[in-house]
């Protein structure tokens, strides 16, 4: 089908006519634009996805029919395309979910401008997962971390702006370094096409010319987007950006941005620079170390911590450890569970946030200690919350197991390593459900009871009557505790279109695993 | 349709109802209690329907990834398993009816107890050790809100810890989990499905040990059992569900499993593995019964008992011999009818009169008397005495770790002997106070606390407070049980037939 290799062009653009658009229109229709355009993507990825899997194979597309080194370079294989339907299904739901959220957060006049970020976010997501170009990688990172910053930025509290200089500040560090990693390889090989490098660098190796150079080149890339995706040691920023900003941008910045990066240093990684180069310059084990270390540090961190949005935010860093760990590991199996679980973890990332803004926003507080018996006001979220809650607890059904399962098998096998991923996978399977099961629990507690319990040494008779009271009222929450809450159709669909994705993820995981194995094989 | 898709209907259904129950809420108590009571006798009739027409091919129903799917399939251990779990089931309801009348959330409690009944069901049935570990997950799942049901901060306490010991151990069961899915093969097979190859893995017997510590988290076995002991906050038919039905079976059920369907006793018999695992359990059986004699509290003090019968019935599985096997499964059936007995009659105790501690039931057998007949039948089972069942399945144990005739099994069966005698001690001096309140002075390192309660006992033994036991719900699972006791300690054989199976 040549028509169909057009859709990856198309849904870049789409997205950067759609940011144009937006800046032009009222409040309310930027936001349905958006929506239809992020909703158009997903179409063309999925359509996309299922002709390359079928097919089997990739195909590199020349924008504007020039090629290299005038015009630029597409690709697209089933890898590509269904990170592109990961990416576009999340904003979409998110935007969808959390959009009612958005109308009172931000000032009227900013709202459409909210929404051209969200657009040019989705595009230079897009376009670092279709690009067969370093450099064009480089140009739509900048643009990522600009729409980055304004989509922290544009809730306009105080603490929010120290957040986005911040935020700011780090990710030029990172693609600074990254700018100097793509300065330093284009000399060495003389290509920018990703394609082109990987002949240069094997040729490389065969002579064995530069070899100090080109430890430095992966070594300067990795941290660049470690820093970017917030691993362990360069996570400063990540709980102040996910805790501070709104719905739509924590559960944004959460999912799909860092895994954006991450997919960058993977495609870097296995298509680039190919395997002969990494595994020589040791750099998997560095990605495999600092993996394990955040998947410990950032539970340990998470557990300490007294806000509800930040604890999530610090769970993000776990997270990414084992997204690390998996590619430290270095095998396809290991990558395969990675990217796994990049989806698996984007997409129960996205639901805790947007599930926990209703809790916070409800109880006008930020503290874990106050979201007591909330569960009982916020039926539907805190149903789903728990779900994502479990999911990345690593219960079974649900996205998380999978991944844990996927990882795990993929580590069996590799000497001392073997080891200490599994019990890292243990440890912190257990710090997981300390921490995210506390605030679960505390969720279904009904308050009156707590207070009871502490009261009811001293209770008089003419207390009586009030118990009794209370206790009716807590009856009639029992009748109400599963419905869901209804106050707003859009929010609801968009939470359980989440968690059945979070169900589609554990319970068939089978054809996902096949598409990114047989995206992998076809990426070199 | 397969005709076999049957069994899978002990396992939905109350899951199913156990979901519509807390979308519909029932308001009038007594309409609910019937609909759920014959709603739990008919899932016990399918179950026990499916023993009987059981055919040991496996069903899937869903395929994760590769070659693992979920499915189900009923050998004899699921049989056994399967029994004891739907045979307690009804009375356990029944006795749930009359111990929560004067409780709140009903609803909530009786979908969360009628949903733990099909997920027991499904680690029962499971096929594979993937299913297991599902169902196994659940299990923590559907019993959290019932320890946490009080709602008290004691309760929530518990909740939280029963939660963080079950997953922590389940996350390290899937370290076995993995291992196995590595070498290729998750099924159950009896002699288990080690290769000769993948045998000789280094990684095989740490696997095997960890998995087995994290199942035995669910089991009580000794590091691991701070949960059980906190979770005595629970509702008394939670508890019993906890220690005599339920959970701690099925944390001993995995690991039985685990040693003779998965690894295999050929794998691992005479390592030191083994010996690692087999000594934690007779540590256990020591430590068990050493502190529920020190333990004062009531139902604390059966807490204690659980984890040393739970620790008899994995040691008798880490012998890792057929006898051995036998020797669990017969433990296993024995201890939950013992247990859930005595749990019952604690229960009824403490719900009536409100007392809790042990110094407290001085006299209380005149008063409550056939609670008191019950238990002191379920306590001479407990230790062991012969015409009653626990005599029969000790003895099983024993013939076991005889018949083996290795250090650490001969060190078990002392430790066996030693834990009989502290079991006559902790069971029997309740009984003691219970009937022979004179004979109860206050010792002389007694505490204000407890002489001011024998004080305020020997009031009111004088006052004749009378307290009522006569609640049909309750005592009627209680009686039979009991009758259980001495039919299964009389006529033995049939059941040793049925699970003597290997040999």
């Amino acid at each position: 089908m040549e028509f169909i290799r057009n859709f990856p062009f198309f849904s870049i653009m789409l997205c950067m006519f759609c940011a144009i658009i937006c800046s032009v229109l009222r409040r309310k229709a930027a936001q349905y634009f958006t929506l239809a355009v992020l909703f158009t993507v997903m179409i063309l990825s999925g359509a996309l996805l299922y002709n390359t899997y079928n097919d089997g194979g990739s195909f590199v597309y020349y924008m504007g029919h020039f090629p290299a080194p005038w015009g630029n370079e597409i690709r697209g294989g089933c890898l590509e395309a269904i990170f592109a339907l990961f990416i576009s299904t999340v904003a979409f739901l998110s935007v969808l979910a959390g959009g009612k959220a958005i109308e009172y957060d931000i000032e009227d006049k900013k709202e459409n401008l909210f929404f051209i970020l969200v657009c040019l976010m989705t595009s230079s997501l897009l376009a670092m997962c279709y690009t067969n170009d370093l450099f064009t990688g480089y140009v739509f990172i900048e643009i990522n971390t600009i729409a980055g910053c304004g989509l922290i930025m544009v809730r306009q509290l105080g603490k929010s702006i120290v957040t986005a200089v911040r935020y700011m500040v780090i990710s030029m560090l990172g693609s600074g370094l990254f700018l100097i990693g793509v300065t330093l390889l284009y000399t060495l090989t003389g290509h920018l096409l990703m394609s082109n490098i990987q002949e240069s660098v094997k040729e490389l190796i065969s002579t064995g010319d530069y070899g100090m150079q080109l430890t430095i080149v992966i070594g300067l890339m990795t941290v660049g987007l470690a820093i970017k995706a917030g691993l362990f040691p360069f996570h400063l920023w990540i709980p102040d950006a996910y805790g501070q900003s709104n719905v739509i941008s924590s559960s944004l910045l959460s999912s799909t941005v860092s895994k954006g990066y991450i997919f960058l240093l993977i495609k870097i990684y296995f298509r680039t620079l190919g395997l002969e180069a990494i595994e020589k310059s040791g750099v998997l084990n560095v990605c495999f170390a600092l993996g394990i270390v955040a998947m410990i540090m950032g539970s340990v961190l998470a557990l300490n911590e007294k806000s509800f949005r930040r604890m999530i935010a610090f769970s993000s860093i776990a997270q990414i450890g084992y997204i690390f760990m998996g590619i430290g590991i270095g095998t396809k199996e290991a990558v395969t569970a990675a990217i796994f679980h990049i989806f698996a973890h984007g997409l129960t990332k996205s639901l805790l946030f947007i599930s926990s803004s209703e809790f916070t926003e409800g109880s006008h507080s930020k503290s874990i200690d106050d979201l007591k018996s909330l569960g009982y006001k916020y039926r539907y979220s805190a149903l789903c919350y728990s779900i994502g809650a479990f999911s990345i607890v690593g219960f079974p059904l649900l996205g998380g197991f999978i991944s844990k399962l996927l990882l795990g098998g993929a580590a069996i096998g590799h000497g001392p390593m073997q080891w200490i991923a599994l019990l890292a996978l243990a440890v912190s399977t257990i710090l997981n459900a300390v921490y995210f099961l506390r605030t679960v629990v505390y969720l279904f507690i009904p308050k009156e009871h707590l207070e009871d319990s502490n009261k009811s040494a001293t209770l008089g008779d003419h207390d009586r009557d009030a118990e009794h009271v209370e206790n009716n009222e807590t009856e009639k929450s029992e009748k109400l505790l599963l419905l869901p809450g209804m106050h707003c159709p859009r929010y609801v669909i968009g939470i359980t279109a989440l968690v059945l994705l979070n169900f589609l993820l554990g319970l068939c995981s089978g054809p996902i695993i096949d598409i990114i194995e047989q995206g992998l094989e076809v990426f070199e | 349709m397969n005709i076999n898709y049957f069994i899978l209907l002990p396992v939905i259904m109350p899951i199913v109802f156990g979901i519509l129950l807390l979308l519909f809420p029932v308001k009038n108590d007594r309409a609910r209690n019937i609909i759920n009571f014959i709603f739990v006798l008919i899932n016990t009739a399918f179950s026990f329907m499916t023993f009987l027409y059981w055919k040991e091919e496996s069903i899937s129903v869903v395929r994760l990834f590769g070659d693992f799917t979920i499915s189900f399939r009923i050998d004899r251990a699921a049989c056994i398993f399967g029994v004891i779990v739907s045979g307690l089931w009804p009375f356990a309801s029944l006795y749930a009816y009359g111990y929560m009348a004067h409780q709140e959330r009903k609803n909530t409690f009786f979908s969360f107890f009628t949903m733990t009944y099909g997920v027991v069901m499904g680690i029962a049935f499971a096929g594979n050790l993937l299913t297991m570990y599902v169902f196994y997950e659940m299990l923590t799942l559907v019993t959290f809100p019932l320890v946490l049901h009080p709602m008290t901060k004691a309760a929530v306490k518990a909740a939280k810890t029963y939660l963080v010991y079950s997953l922590g151990g389940a996350a390290f069961g899937l370290i076995g989990l993995i291992f196995m899915m590595s070498i290729g093969s998750v099924d159950f097979v009896y002699g288990g499905c080690i290769d000769g190859e993948s045998a000789g893995s280094m990684f095989l017997l740490p696997a095997f040990v960890l998995a087995f510590c994290g199942f035995s988290v669910k089991a009580a076995m000794a590091p691991f059992s701070g949960w059980l002991i906190k979770a005595a906050v629970a509702p008394t038919p939670v508890t019993a569900l906890l220690h005599a039905v339920a959970v701690v079976n099925a944390g001993s059920f995995a690991c039985i499993r685990l040693i003779y369907y998965i690894f295999g006793t050929d794998v691992i018999y005479g390592t030191w593995a083994q010996y690692f695992v087999m000594s934690l359990t007779i540590i256990t059986i020591v430590f068990g019964s050493s502190f529920a004699v020190k333990e004062r509290h009531f139902k604390r003090r059966l807490a204690y008992s659980t984890i040393s019968n739970l620790s008899y019935i994995l040691f008798a599985a880490t012998i890792m011999t057929p006898l051995g096997l036998t020797a669990a499964f017969a433990h296993m059936i024995m201890h939950s009818l013992t247990k859930i007995c005595s749990f019952f009659c604690c229960g009824i105790v403490m719900e009536q009169t409100g007392k809790e501690y042990v110094y407290q039931l001085d006299g209380m057998g005149k008063k409550m008397r056939i609670s008191f007949v019950c238990f002191t039948i379920a306590s001479l089972s407990l230790i062991g005495i012969p015409m009653f069942c626990g005599f029969q399945s000790k003895w099983r144990i024993g013939v076991a770790a005889v018949s083996d005739a290795q250090p650490l099994t001969i060190a078990g069966l002392i430790a066996l002997l030693l834990s009989a005698l502290l079991t006559a001690i902790y069971m029997l001096s309740i009984v003691i106070r219970a009937y022979f309140p004179e004979m109860a002075t206050v010792k002389e390192g007694a505490d204000n606390t407890e002489k001011k309660a024998q004080k305020k006992n020997k009031n009111e033994l004088s006052s004749n407070t009378d307290y009522k036991e006569h609640c049909v719900p309750m005592l009627l699972p209680v009686i039979c049980f009991a009758v259980g006791i001495i039919i299964l300690g009389v006529f033995w054989q049939p059941v040793l037939d049925f699970i003597s199976f290997i040999n």
